[in-house]
């Protein structure tokens, strides 16, 4: 017996004094590699490295760092040249002519050619693919976002695009991952296995991926091949990405293994006014969708009642304070720009009702005389996120005050989507983010039959005007802005299809010495220019 | 050497071993009933005491707790967040003086008269009345779920271990596959699946809660099926189920009282297990298991928010598991003499 | 003994089979599918559904899975990092929690046997109910709680450990995840100890060898200790297992890179074939358990053979 206790406890002693990991995951807090190295916390996974096929944020931003598009924006959301050395844009503005750079390689010393592309954006639209974001530039289908009609490569440094109607937004777009170029031959030779590993992929941009642990942590080195090299010498040599959240990583970053990571509402009090909070908004709109199947929602007044009663000040500084915003508009700030730079939020100003309780009251009591009944029961569906979970008991106390009865649904974020696509909803937190810098994005959603109309708002008013929008007015910007305009006040003001809530904000602990990520609410953050202070 | 035979005995040379005036008396025992013995042996068993009395305490709490105050569990006043315990007497004794850092949260903010006796949430809310409405759902799942698993356990062990042969190898078969069955992917699974709620926790509770019972149960029954008094029910023409319920089972009861007692702190926790990894009670409805799981977020800046629904989580899985202690040994007629 | 092991066998295949069939219609009831993304249209889910097979009838489904799953293809994810080797994925992680297990499961043996003795020895007095307490403690604070305070106070405040998962460091960095994980085990294999003890020396042989003089730490180490360990071996099993599926909420808080988090992950995006896979994995590293268990406990206490054998 006292055999087997010495033993055990010797194992015991073994195990934790190992220090020979298996040769599986490799990721490095940024010690003993020459130059400098940063770490940043993530809570989201890289989906796909399939430029064809990813989808989301995480891995977009991997995109960005490994590899480039015709543009790139600068700090100001403005398209600046990347892999396309100049362009020229027709006076109607309906033909772009793209001048490849003659210097841009692949990662394998392969030239990187018009020809790349189109092969690129062939892919994006082939059916087989099944790309979510065909439908930005999808020539075969009835229309597409950017109003492409086509795309040829004129020669190996010339690629040209014409447009059936103008797009405002269309080179800011350029910068978009889904629109990077591919090389034919390689992604044919690797087949199914395209973009599962890093030896599975080229780069073309001012990083490579050295290596990819999913789930777990993935690093980027610098590429020397880069066609700007050059101007990368100050920024960093190594970023590191790792899979950690909550409490212990915000404890990692005390102790300096973390350059950054996000803060939880829960711990922001205690960090508030510290150098290294950093403050940021996203371009998602949170807003309640409102099913119009659901009698009592029918009603005009109730909806109204609904929207007095929140206060979305008080949601935001004191419920999530992590930057958030509350939104004037669907359309958030600071993501939109027109051809003058301008935000589409200035143009349209403030369209929501505002924070009223006298008025919800009023209103709510309207609304029950009209229907006929004394009492109105609201099942309120949201995901099972923290950052919901409060938004959501903070909504129902705020409608119950009113007069509401509210019953909660939290759900993870798949079935939440299930439900509101199957119309098994009352009234669902929800969220959108933009797919490009213009309003479109967001007004698109809310079109009678549109996809993303879970509600089922039917409006003439607001379809005619979204029409109007995107034929007769397509070429002249300042009046499509104004349809635009117009059709939110009817969506938001007259309607109250929707309650736009809040522009969800983050805030992070930033090493201080660590400067030079741009956040693009509207298209991928840009952590290609760190830089970290010595 | 040569022994002296001719030594003089006296009177004092010889003490009686045992004193003989003491007449051989059986202990009178005053004839108890099974229940009184039982209640007498766990009354020496000084932790169950004071575990039964604790989770009375904690009982009544539940029920009246809530109704203390003026504010109910959902009430949200979002300028009084993040608000560390004050009690009212207390508070001159330097604890529970809604002291934070050094200064006073409450007075800070200027809330010289406000008064939360187990702070609040991040939220706004009083946690003294989401902590005792929380207990409540706690215990009404675990006791609900713990009811129906014995039910069936029960039933399902009674009739496999009675009638034996065929049966039993078939409804054993049954039982070990199922519990070869990962609870944690198919209880997540479950909340998915049905709508969240109590209902769905309960039923996912169900599930394979009831197999520890049903172990239990069959193998009592094997041991008491040997007995002679149930072959001379059989013998007087006793129909099958008759044996079972009047004969097996009353012997048996104490067994499956224990084994209760013991599945109790495991459907809180089970329970407690399912909010933290997001498919317990919905908001704002609070148990146990969800105040835990949001308060767990506050852990490293609001630390109240987390200890004070674990210590009652603690208190109440500490008692039950001493009390359901206590019971087995008062239950074991081999531990009488100690 | 043939016989004996020939039907626990089949008996843990026949559990497998059926595991694997309540896991798929499980995964068929869930709602949402796994590429359910808001900007998809008709058209390409569809298409999306025929290209992994999903539009199939759930019979054929099964049986081609069965079929792949022998060659040991489990399927490629489709919402946690599209198109990956599902086996891949859990291999790399598997070796990682099995290591975490192991340990805590050394640490809560040891603990839980020391408490468990120490409890029984001493009935009844205050270190029974102490004893009892702390393990009972161990049990009633979830894992993760432990884990957060162990990872505050000891690897961020007095720096000893790394606070998150350290690839380089493998072995450091486990060191107190398995700690925070080992009070259940701790708990459970205490109280079990405690009352096999207890049954034990009560018993009859045991008040033999005390009365033939035999000094009561010799009675204890040579006697009761052997005969109380056995049924202990029986709870090993699961408690094993289930430590692999409460690991999860520690590996969250450490961020390590395991198989239970891996679990959740794919629950809660819809990612049918990791899901089955890892719930898969679970389930054979179950049975297997008790399946050795079995085996075990046949080969040490002949009663248990015997008793099978004849019949009932």
């Amino acid at each position: 017996m006292k055999k087997l206790l010495v033993s055990a406890v010797a194992l015991a002693m073994l195990a934790g004094c190992s220090s020979s990991g298996t040769a599986t995951s490799t990721a490095n807090t940024g010690s003993g590699t020459a130059g400098k190295s940063v770490t940043i916390a993530t809570d989201t996974d890289i989906l796909s490295m399939n430029s064809s096929t990813s989808t989301d944020g995480t891995s977009f931003i991997a995109l960005t760092m490994c590899e480039a598009g015709l543009t790139q924006l600068d700090e100001k959301n403005v398209p600046v040249s990347d892999l396309a050395e100049s362009w020229d844009v027709s006076e109607d503005g309906l033909e772009y002519t793209f001048h490849i750079r003659k210097d841009a390689k692949w990662s394998d010393g392969t030239a990187l050619t018009a020809n790349d592309f189109v092969y690129a954006w062939n892919r994006l639209i082939d059916p087989e693919t099944a790309s979510d974001y065909a439908f930005l530039i999808d020539k075969n289908a009835e229309s597409n976002t950017t109003n492409i009609k086509d795309w040829t490569a004129e020669d190996d440094q010339t690629f040209k695009v014409t447009l059936s109607k103008p797009c405002d937004f269309f080179l800011s777009l350029c910068a978009f991952p889904s629109l990077f170029p591919l090389n034919e031959k390689f992604v044919e030779e690797q087949g199914d296995q395209y973009a599962l590993t890093t030896d599975n992929m080229l780069y073309c941009g001012p990083y490579t991926l050295t290596e990819w642990t999913p789930s777990t942590s993935w690093k980027f080195v610098k590429n020397d091949q880069y066609w700007d090299a050059a101007s990368y010498t100050e920024n960093v040599d190594e970023a590191n990405w790792r899979l950690v959240q909550g409490q212990s990583a915000i404890l990692d970053y005390q102790a300096g293994n973390i350059d950054y990571v996000k803060l939880t509402s829960e711990v922001i009090d205690d960090y508030a006014g510290k150098e290294d909070v950093v403050t940021s908004l996203t371009g998602y709109s949170w807003y309640l969708s409102l099913n119009f199947h659901n009698e009592a929602l029918a009603n005009n007044n109730i909806r109204k009642a609904m929207a007095y009663a929140i206060n979305s000040d008080e949601l935001c500084s004191s419920v999530l304070k992590d930057g958030s915003s509350p939104l004037e508009g669907i359309v958030t700030k600071s993501t939109t720009a027109n051809a003058d730079g301008e935000d589409f939020r200035n143009i349209s100003g403030t369209v929501v009702l505002g924070y009223d309780e006298a008025k919800a009251k009023e209103a709510f009591e309207a609304g029950c005389k009209e229907l006929g009944v004394d009492s109105v029961t609201l099942e309120v569906l949201y995901e099972d996120a923290d950052v919901s979970k409060n938004c959501a008991a903070y909504v129902m106390n705020a409608l119950e005050k009113v007069g509401f009865t509210t019953e909660a649904k939290c759900e993870p974020k798949k079935s939440r989507l299930q439900d509101m696509q199957n119309d098994n909803y009352d009234v669902a937190l929800h969220r959108w983010g933009p797919d490009y810098a213009d309003p479109q994005t967001y007004m698109d959603l809310f079109v009678t039959g549109a996809s993303n109309n879970y509600g089922h708002y039917e409006s003439e008013k607001y379809d005619s005007l979204i029409e109007k929008a995107l034929t007769t007015d397509a070429a002249d910007s300042t009046k499509r802005w104004e349809d635009f305009a117009e059709a939110e006040k009817v969506l938001v003001n007259e309607d109250t299809a929707i309650i736009p809530l809040y522009q969800a904000g983050n805030t992070a602990l930033q090493n201080t010495k660590l400067t030079g990520i741009q956040y693009h609410g509207a298209g991928v953050d840009n952590y290609r220019h760190m830089k970290l202070a010595a | 050497m040569s022994q002296n035979l001719n030594y003089e005995f006296s009177e004092d040379d010889f003490k009686l071993a045992h004193d003989s005036n003491d007449k051989l008396m059986d202990k009178n025992f005053v004839a108890t009933s099974y229940a009184k013995d039982v209640w007498t042996n766990f009354k020496k068993n000084k932790g169950a005491l004071i575990a039964a009395v604790i989770i009375v305490l904690i009982t009544i709490m539940a029920i009246i707790g809530p109704g203390l105050n003026e504010h109910t569990f959902k009430s949200i006043i979002t300028e009084h967040a993040n608000l560390v315990p004050r009690i009212p007497g207390l508070e001159k004794l330097g604890i529970f003086d809604g002291m934070r850092n050094g200064e006073n949260q409450y007075v800070a903010k200027g809330f010289q008269d406000v008064y939360y006796w187990f702070g609040t949430d991040a939220l706004g809310r009083d946690l003294f009345t989401r902590v005792w409405s929380g207990t409540r759902i706690s215990l009404m799942i675990a006791l609900v779920a713990v009811l129906i698993d014995v039910c069936i356990g029960m039933i399902y062990g009674l009739i496999s271990g009675f009638f034996g042969g065929a049966v039993d190898m078939i409804m054993q078969r049954i039982a070990e596959i199922l519990n070869g069955i990962p609870t944690l992917v198919i209880v997540v699974l479950f909340g998915l699946v049905l709508k969240p709620g109590v209902t769905s926790i309960i039923f996912a509770l169900m599930i394979t809660g009831w197999i520890g019972m049903e172990r239990i149960t069959r193998a009592q029954v094997l041991k008491v099926k040997e007995q002679e008094y149930v072959l001379a029910a059989k013998t007087l023409g006793a129909k099958d189920f008759y044996i079972i319920f009047k004969e097996i089972l009353p012997n048996i009861f104490g067994q499956i009282i224990i084994e209760s007692m013991f599945s109790i702190p495991n459907a809180i926790f089970t329970e407690a297990y399912l909010s933290f990894v997001g498919v317990g009670v919905p908001e704002p409805t609070a148990s146990l298991g969800s105040l835990i799981s949001s308060g767990y977020n506050s852990m490293i800046t609001y630390p109240h928010m987390l200890m004070i629904p674990v210590v009652v989580l603690a208190l109440l899985m500490l008692s039950f598991n001493l009390l359901a202690d206590g019971l087995r040994d008062a239950f074991d007629p081999k531990m009488q003499n100690k | 003994m043939k016989k004996y092991i020939g039907k626990r066998l089949l008996i843990s295949l026949a559990t497998l089979l059926v595991i694997l069939l309540v896991l798929f219609v499980m995964m068929d009831l869930m709602p949402g599918s796994p590429f359910n993304d808001e900007k998809l249209t008709e058209a390409q889910k569809a298409l999306l559904y025929a290209k992994y097979g999903l539009d199939q009838p759930f019979l054929t489904r099964f049986i081609t899975y069965l079929k792949n799953m022998l060659t040991g293809d489990f399927g490629v994810s489709y919402a946690i990092n599209k198109d990956f080797s599902v086996s891949s994925m859990i291999s790399s992680r598997l070796w990682i929690s099995v290591k975490l297990g192991f340990m805590a499961m050394i640490i809560g043996t040891i603990l839980g046997l020391i408490l468990g003795i120490l409890a029984a020895l001493n009935h009844n007095t205050w270190i029974d109910t102490l004893c009892s307490t702390i393990s009972v403690v161990g049990v009633s604070v979830p894992s993760y709680v432990f884990a957060l305070l162990l990872c505050y106070f000891i690897a961020y405040k007095l720096g000893l450990f790394p606070i998150l998962y350290n690839a380089a460091q493998q072995g450091k960095s486990l060191v107190l995840p398995a700690i925070a994980l080992s009070f259940s085990p701790t708990a459970n294999i205490a109280r079990f100890t405690r009352s096999e003890m207890l049954d034990v020396l009560n018993s009859d042989y045991i008040l033999l060898v005390k009365s033939k003089g035999l000094k009561d730490y010799k009675v204890i180490l040579k006697h009761a200790m052997r005969n109380s360990l056995i049924p202990i071996i029986t709870i090993m099993g699961p408690i094993l297992v289930n430590l692999l599926t409460g690991s999860s909420v520690v590996e969250k808080v450490f961020g390590i890179p395991g198989l239970g988090t891996l679990l959740i992950t794919a629950i809660q995006s819809n990612d049918y074939n990791v899901t089955i896979a890892c719930a898969f994995v679970y389930s054979l590293m179950y049975i297997v358990a008790i399946f050795v268990v079995d085996v075990l406990y046949g080969v040490i206490d002949p009663r248990i053979r015997v008793a099978k054998e004849g019949g009932k």
